[in-house]
């Protein structure tokens, strides 16, 4: 927001533009730190202009040239040369429109001025010796067009080169900004055009007593738009071009945008996030109403103090390692909450659509399981020497077996390697006992559990407007268990 | 899961090692060792005497009684079902109905020998010498004494308190019951009851038991030891039967007596003219005569016309044959003087023949490096050179010095089982050590030792 802000203060900016007139242009331009010297070249310009007008000669085309070492402007040159002239200095008048012929040999009047040379340079040349006395009579003096002097004309933009019409664009470029010289005492429109800016135009008139000095800074080309974005649902995030930067706003959100394409997402826990392209036009307005759908799923989220890497099991399938989010199709779920180390959580959830369950777990140690390893070794161990004494009672009666089956050898009843095998046996079978009693014990011990985890269950529908919500909850403390208060406010 | 696995295979391991096991495979031992119980003293086996089933019961296979000699102790094994034997023990109070009870004989006195007299239908007597008897102060003379246990218990049972004990006895004599046999030797009806004292021998007739009926008095040298080996058969081949009393001297010469009873001329017809006809000391045989141990043990061996030979243990090494025709003696040895070879001698059938093998035990042979612990060898009677045993049995697990295997010798027929007779091959022989009685169901002497002879269990199930 604040950064559409920032854009929409620019943006007025330009449109209010930085066009610095002089103060006889009368219009809204940006004003610019005045030049002393060009001042003072203007000054003294006028000066001489008013002597210029006494027909003080001289005076003026002093004047004249006193502004042009202030400011050399090509047009001083001239207006000295055409005082001189009205002097009747000739030569200094010659000399004076050859300074600026060169240097401005470009100007406009450049061919007036080179015939205007040559005419006062005949002028000024000898007459050629008479060949007789008719011919020694003088000859008629030239007569040469009137001539005045001229005003000048200053002409800045931002950005420079900025391409210059006289009030058609049909007649072609006049010039490019930089751009100094005269133009004719009559009002006359400037058009100013320059690429990715707006194009500027402006009426002055021009007066051959007054330097007339135009700066005009040009606005840049686009606009913002304007947008509106209404949705059923308020409050949701609003999103433009960039979900990953985060909501600009939340509905009912107005502001500008840049012109052009756009992509706008409009999102709410609870509901499908809403996806709309847009065409934003400058300096226009529109408004997008959005619909969003409640979402198919309710949310099942797990976290709790030390749940870190516990796993969330839902309907005996692990979904994720906790803390964590796990989306939930609408009915009855069996929640299974392992850690290694603790009790197992085990609840049942009715998830309804757009349903946002937290389960907060507070877990619960497994006793150790040391005395389960030492029965379980001792079983182990036990029943290791049951067999092996085991097989040592079987070997006896396997041997006695055999003895009974060869007819060359009368075995007895009475024998005594069977009290050996029945003490093997015997042995057996109390290790085998004791191996089965401790496997029980082991077994006992590993199954044995401690205090049940507990969770705070918190369940909120997302379609449905908050309200302030007071629950109770179970809970688990080392010392025992009861019932915490938990509230939405 | 693995756990689970690693307990149940241990379960069924645990149920793998059952001890009990031990007892069916050994089940199927060819050689069953049937302990004494509890409290039977030592030479448990010596005093072994087979039971005919009672008429009552006869589906049992098998009974075998065995007693204590060194205190007061009798059971009887019942093979009954399976071939492995069930033991029923006299109790105290069964034994003081004998006159063995604790207040009676002061805990002296077991069990010499024992013979069974067969009575009508099957049914019978048992007869117990009872050498070392010393009745209470003021309650007899300590002279020794015989009783009679009838077999006519329930349910197959030997019914010890039926015991009669005769009224006193030869009261001049010591030692009354060293040795007791069955016969009929002065032309009864039944069986008569034959006693050897210190120097005498009694026959009692099985219905008397408030006296003896006669005696055959003083021929007996006077005993450098106490004992005293008894034969009843017809062995001069004249209708009665003789008594063959054997008498080892230890440290001389061992002899042995036949005793022959006749009509007394001058009271034919009365049973006291019954007298001592004839008192002939056998000598030794040629070889040895020096052998204190001659005598030790007799066998009578039934030969065909009512004829019968006598076999005695002369140990250290030796046994003979005495034939009744008057042939040369035939001599049976295992090498060993230091075997005590012929303490114990038996007629088996142990190749199931049909035909009886001559048992001789050598009390103090070495088995297999372990010293003294006792052999039994078995001998064709009439074939053989009488140093080649057909087969020698021992005990597969020897016990040193004092193992006496084959302290006592007797075998089993299982042909008594109605149903389930086996003919010849029902033979079980019997050899006693010092603590039980081993039962050889299958012997590595048989025609095919594989084979056991233990009848089919499925008979004693009927």
């Amino acid at each position: 927001m604040e950064r559409l802000l920032k854009l929409a203060l620019a943006s007025t900016l330009c449109l209010v533009g930085a066009v610095v007139v002089p103060e006889h242009v009368g219009q809204a331009q940006e004003q610019t730190a005045p030049d002393p010297a060009l001042q003072a070249a203007k000054a003294q310009f006028e000066d001489a202009q008013v002597l210029y007008l006494k027909e003080q000669w001289d005076d003026a085309a002093a004047g004249f040239l006193s502004a042009y070492d202030k400011k050399p402007f090509s047009s001083f040159l001239f207006n000295a040369a055409v005082a001189f002239e009205k002097a009747k200095k000739l030569d200094r008048a010659v000399d004076m429109f050859q300074r600026y012929l060169d240097k401005d040999p470009q100007a406009r009047d450049a061919a007036d001025v080179k015939a205007r040379l040559e005419s006062l340079k005949a002028l000024l040349a000898p007459p050629p010796p008479a060949a007789n006395a008719a011919e020694k009579a003088p000859a008629p003096a030239a007569v040469l067009p009137t001539i005045a002097t001229k005003g000048l004309v200053i002409i800045e933009s931002k950005p420079t080169g900025a391409t210059i019409y006289l009030d058609d664009k049909s007649k072609g470029i006049f010039g490019t900004t930089p751009w100094q010289g005269s133009l004719e005492p009559k009002p006359v429109k400037l058009i100013f055009e320059a690429q990715g800016f707006k194009s500027e135009e402006r009426e002055i008139s021009p007066r051959t007593d007054k330097v007339v000095e135009i700066y005009i800074a040009l606005s840049e080309q686009h606009f913002l738009g304007w947008i509106e974005v209404v949705a059923n649902v308020p409050g949701a995030d609003v999103f433009i071009d960039r979900q990953e930067i985060g909501a600009i706003g939340k509905t009912p959100y107005t502001g500008h945008l840049k012109p052009g394409k756009h992509t706008l997402w409009v999102a709410r826990p609870g509901y499908q996030t809403s996806q709309k392209e847009i065409s934003v036009e400058p300096g226009t307005a529109t408004t997008h109403t959005i619909t969003l759908e409640t979402v198919d799923y309710a949310v099942l989220r797990a976290g709790g103090k030390e749940s870190q890497g516990a796993q969330l099991m839902v309907d005996g399938t692990l979904v994720c390692a906790m803390p964590c989010e796990h989306q939930l199709k609408p009915g009855e779920h069996q929640i299974v909450v392992q850690q290694e180390g603790m009790e197992a959580y085990t609840t049942k959830l009715t998830a309804n659509r757009a349903d946002e369950t937290t389960i907060d777990m507070q877990f619960s140690p497994k006793p150790p399981r040391t005395k389960a390893w030492a029965y379980a070794v001792l079983s182990v161990a036990s029943f290791s020497l049951g067999i092996w004494r085991g097989v040592a009672g079987m070997g006896v009666k396997d041997q006695i077996n055999k003895d009974i089956g060869n007819p060359a050898r009368l075995t007895n009843s009475n024998d005594p390697r069977t009290r050996t095998g029945q003490i093997d046996y015997i042995e057996a079978d109390v290790l085998f006992g004791v191996g089965g009693i401790t496997a029980l014990l082991s077994l006992w011990n590993f199954l044995e559990s401690g205090p049940p985890s507990t969770a705070a269950v918190n369940n909120i529908n997302r379609t449905t407007p908050e309200q302030k919500k007071l629950s109770l909850v179970p809970f688990g403390l080392p010392d025992g268990a009861g019932l915490a208060a938990t509230g939405r406010f | 899961m693995r756990r689970t696995i690693l307990a149940f295979s241990a379960l069924a391991l645990a149920a793998g090692c059952d001890p009990g096991d031990f007892n069916s495979v050994l089940d199927k031992a060819p050689v069953q060792y049937i302990s004494a119980p509890d409290g039977f003293g030592s030479n448990v086996g010596r005093t072994l005497l087979p039971l005919a089933p009672p008429a009552d019961k006869p589906k049992m296979a098998a009974r075998l009684l065995f007693a204590g000699t060194d205190k007061p102790s009798l059971a009887v094994a019942d093979f009954d079902g399976n071939g492995k034997a069930q033991i029923q023990t006299a109790s105290s109070d069964d034994l003081g109905a004998l006159g063995l009870g604790a207040d009676q004989s002061q805990g002296q006195g077991g069990i010499s020998s024992a013979a069974w007299l067969s009575g009508a239908g099957g049914t019978g007597t048992i007869l117990l010498g009872i050498p070392d008897f010393v009745p209470p102060q003021g309650q007899g003379t300590p002279a020794g004494r015989v009783a009679f246990l009838k077999l006519v218990g329930d349910a197959g049972k030997i019914d010890f308190e039926s015991a009669q004990i005769p009224a006193d006895g030869p009261v001049t004599e010591d030692h009354f019951g060293l040795a007791v046999a069955s016969g009929r030797v002065t032309q009864a009806a039944a069986d008569e009851a034959i006693v050897v004292s210190d120097n005498g021998v009694h026959v009692l007739g099985v219905t008397t038991t408030t006296a003896v009926s006669t005696t055959c008095m003083g021929f007996l040298p006077t005993p450098a030891d106490l004992r005293r080996s008894l034969a009843v058969a017809d062995f001069l081949a004249g209708g009665n039967q003789e008594i063959a009393v054997g008498l080892p001297v230890k440290g001389g010469t061992g002899q042995v007596f036949k005793v022959q009873y006749g009509i007394n001329p001058a009271t034919p017809t009365a049973p006291a003219g019954l007298f001592c006809a004839s008192k002939q000391g056998v000598p030794n045989p040629v070889g040895n005569p020096a052998v204190g141990g001659f005598g030790t043990a007799l066998v009578a061996v039934p030969r065909g016309a009512g004829q019968a030979d006598l076999v005695v243990g002369a140990p250290p090494d030796r046994a003979y044959l005495l034939y009744s025709d008057g042939r040369t003696p035939k001599m049976f040895t295992n090498g060993d003087p230091m075997s005590e070879f012929g303490q114990r001698v038996a007629l088996i059938d142990i190749d199931g023949d049909g035909i009886e093998e001559l048992a001789v035990t050598a009390l103090q042979a070495n088995v297999a490096g372990t010293q003294k612990a006792g052999k039994v060898y078995f001998y064709k009677l009439d074939t053989g050179d009488g140093t080649t045993p057909i087969a020698v049995v021992n005990d597969s697990n020897p016990i040193a010095n004092t193992g006496f295997f084959g302290i006592g010798l007797a075998e089993l027929e299982f042909n008594s089982s109605r149903a389930c007779a086996k003919g010849k091959d029902a033979h079980v022989p019997v050899v006693g050590d010092d603590m039980g009685i081993f039962t050889f169901f299958r012997f590595a002497g048989a025609a095919d030792p594989t084979k056991s002879i233990l009848p089919d269990p499925r008979c004693f199930a009927q």
